[in-house]
């Protein structure tokens, strides 16, 4: 007999912020059919046990890349697995369920399916998420094969069962009937099908570990958060990303039912933070005012949440909206503004100028709103004058201290399928791509070039990206702990980068 | 699925012997084929192929200080057929017991009567990832 229909499981590697969101709306949906399961998040615990290690950083080098850690990493981390391994089976589920966020999250999956299988060869596991429905195979050595990723860890017996893209439909049934192969629903949730989805049970995770590690607003504040989504897909389509590639449609919940759900886990749970998981909290204008006025009605100023918000073009958000914003409770917005340039973000298609970005940097500023930039280096058009135009930007809001302001230098320009620039783009700018072994630190896809532009190399491209990363340190606009990450990661970069090419 | 090629070198007989995985004998006879599959479990895996009816004094023809003629055993290639990864480097886990009592090094090449074993992991692409292969 076993204790639960299934455990499900968040994996590493990702960034720590709310409390994941996938095995909490899965619990969710299976307390509506009666199925009994319950919820663990691996990523956090993971992190936290080796956050104080001297090789941190090579171990998260190794979840994020695939490539080799000193032996002592290997040893605490194989050992570590095994443990998580032993816990799973120990719970006595009928099936264990991995979640994966990004395809970040494929190391670790395969190292906890091929322990749990060897210790328990007919443990029935079952994989979903986005980190598995992109079936990308680029990133592992064994792409020869042509076969997608999840048809590799089926063929192998890793695991019994895959979900590919929305999992709500027919996880019921693989688990009610115990069904195995690769299950694709086909089509992306509608808005009818979004609004009726129910509220994330958070209930199981171990909320100590978020209160004492998860900077939700990455400022000194530490809570415990929900994720919350609110709309799938994003109303841009930027040249560089590739949700549009998995989540084609915008659809959004009604702007009632979005609070309605945080609502009822702050009443039911006690939670007050939430992280949004949308791609642009304000994607839909008029579902994102629905929600800070049904907020700031029926709980004003008592929850705080937080997502990743765009600048719209002048007019189209009012000085009204933001402080409704704030009475709603959002404390603190992640906007991708990705370069100071004009001419670079125009090309990326993000449809907002400098002006448009002054007057959200000062309105939100005005309400008390903190707010995080992303900004990316080495954009395929960008020249050493429009990467001095993104120094100047962060020089010129210098009156605006952090935590108020952060900076985020996210890295340098992947250009990977599923993004209007690989798909579309790649003949007409004359991308192509070095032949870089996959397993190099670092995306296959950085290793691009264009004759175009042709001082914007890797090595330039990592080169500037060092240059910013110090340059808003030095102005106080990040963490020490995201510095040295940030930094040992460029670092790497290069290492490997040389090293491959000496080969 | 994973598929053993070998060379076989034949002397007026076939070399003779056996392919066992996880103590399960799946092959006992004389080697009459070059590929030979196998289905390992997830996680650890001992392979096994023996050589047994080697008579070395009939068997090896030496001429010049160079075999001319043999009976053995070559493990040419290990290879996943869901993956399509080959196995390289085979000596880094694997030992050749001789029926007198030698450890050798013979990457792949069984030629004397003994037991060559080879411990993988299974999937490759997890194998891959030991350290035994970075260090």
């Amino acid at each position: 007999m076993t204790s639960y229909h299934a455990v499900f499981v968040y994996t590493p590697y990702s960034k720590i912020d709310a409390m994941p969101l996938a095995p909490a709306l899965l619990k969710a949906i299976c307390n509506q059919h009666g199925l009994k399961t319950t919820t663990l998040d691996y990523n956090i615990e993971l992190q936290i046990d080796y956050k104080d290690k001297p090789w941190a950083g090579d171990l998260v080098s190794y979840l994020m890349h695939f490539v080799g850690m000193p032996t002592e990493a290997y040893d605490w981390y194989w050992n570590w697995v095994e443990e998580k391994a032993k816990e799973l089976i120990n719970l006595n589920c009928n099936w264990i369920g991995f979640s994966l966020l990004s395809y970040q999250s494929l190391c670790f999956t395969h190292d906890i399916c091929y322990t749990i299988k060897k210790l328990k060869p007919n443990q029935k596991i079952i994989i979903g998420g986005s980190g598995i429905s992109k079936d990308d195979n680029t990133r592992v050595p064994f792409k020869k094969s042509n076969k997608y990723m999840s048809d590799i860890m089926l063929e192998t017996g890793m695991c019994n069962a895959i979900i590919i893209n929305e999992g709500e439909n027919v996880l019921i049934d693989i688990l009610k009937n115990n069904k195995t192969g690769k299950f694709n629903a086909g089509k992306q949730l509608t808005h009818e099908e979004l609004n009726q989805l129910p509220t994330p049970s958070y209930i199981d995770y171990k909320t100590d570990l978020y209160k004492d590690n998860s900077k939700i607003f990455h400022l000194t504040e530490q809570a415990v958060a929900a994720t919350i989504t609110g709309s799938k897909g994003c109303v841009r389509r930027c040249t560089f990303c590739d949700v549009y590639s998995f989540e084609p449609k915008f659809v959004f919940k009604d702007g009632e039912r979005i609070a309605d759900e945080m609502i009822e886990i702050y009443e039911t749970q006690g939670i007050t933070h939430f992280m949004m998981s949308d791609s642009l909290i304000n994607g839909s204008m008029k579902a994102f005012r629905q929600m800070n006025t049904a907020l700031a009605k029926r709980l004003p100023r008592t929850i705080n949440y937080y997502g990743e918000y765009i600048a719209r073009p002048k007019g189209q958000t009012t000085d009204e909206d933001y402080h409704l914003m704030a009475e709603a409770g959002c404390k603190h917005v992640i906007v991708g503004i990705e370069s100071g340039s004009e001419a670079v973000r125009n090309h990326m298609k993000k449809k907002f100028t400098n002006e448009d970005i002054d007057i959200m940097i000062q309105s939100l500023h005005k309400v008390g709103i903190t707010q995080e930039w992303n900004l990316m280096v080495g954009y395929l058009t960008e020249t050493r004058k429009d990467f001095e135009e993104t120094m100047e930007l962060v020089k010129r809001y210098k009156d605006i201290k952090f935590p108020n302001m952060i900076v985020n230098p996210t890295g340098i320009l992947h250009i990977f399928p599923g993004s209007p620039l690989f798909d579309t783009h790649l003949r007409q700018l004359d991308i192509e791509f070095e032949n870089i072994p996959a397993e190099a630190v670092g995306l296959k896809w950085d290793f691009w070039f264009t004759k175009q532009n042709p001082e914007n190399t890797f090595e330039n491209r990592v080169s500037w990206w060092n240059e910013l990363i110090d340059f808003c340190y030095a102005h106080d606009y990040m963490t020490e702990y995201r510095y040295n990450t940030k930094k040992h990661l460029a670092k790497r970069c290069i290492e490997e980068y040389k090293k491959i090419l000496q080969k | 699925m994973i598929q053993l090629t070998f060379d076989i070198i034949e002397n007026n007989k076939l070399p003779r012997g056996k392919i066992i995985l996880n103590d399960n004998v799946l092959h006992n006879n004389f080697y009459d084929f070059t590929t030979f599959d196998i289905k390992p479990n997830v996680g650890s895996n001992i392979l096994q192929i023996t050589l047994d009816n080697k008579i070395e004094k009939e068997d090896t023809v030496i001429e010049n200080n160079k075999i001319i003629k043999d009976v053995c055993v070559v493990l040419k290639e290990v290879k996943c057929m869901i993956t399509k990864e080959i196995l390289t480097n085979l000596d880094v886990s694997s030992s050749y017991a001789t029926d007198k009592g030698e450890q050798l090094k013979t990457y792949g090449y069984l030629s004397y009567n003994g037991t060559y074993t080879f411990n993988f992991d299974y999937p490759f692409f997890i194998f891959q990832k030991n350290k035994l292969f970075y260090q």
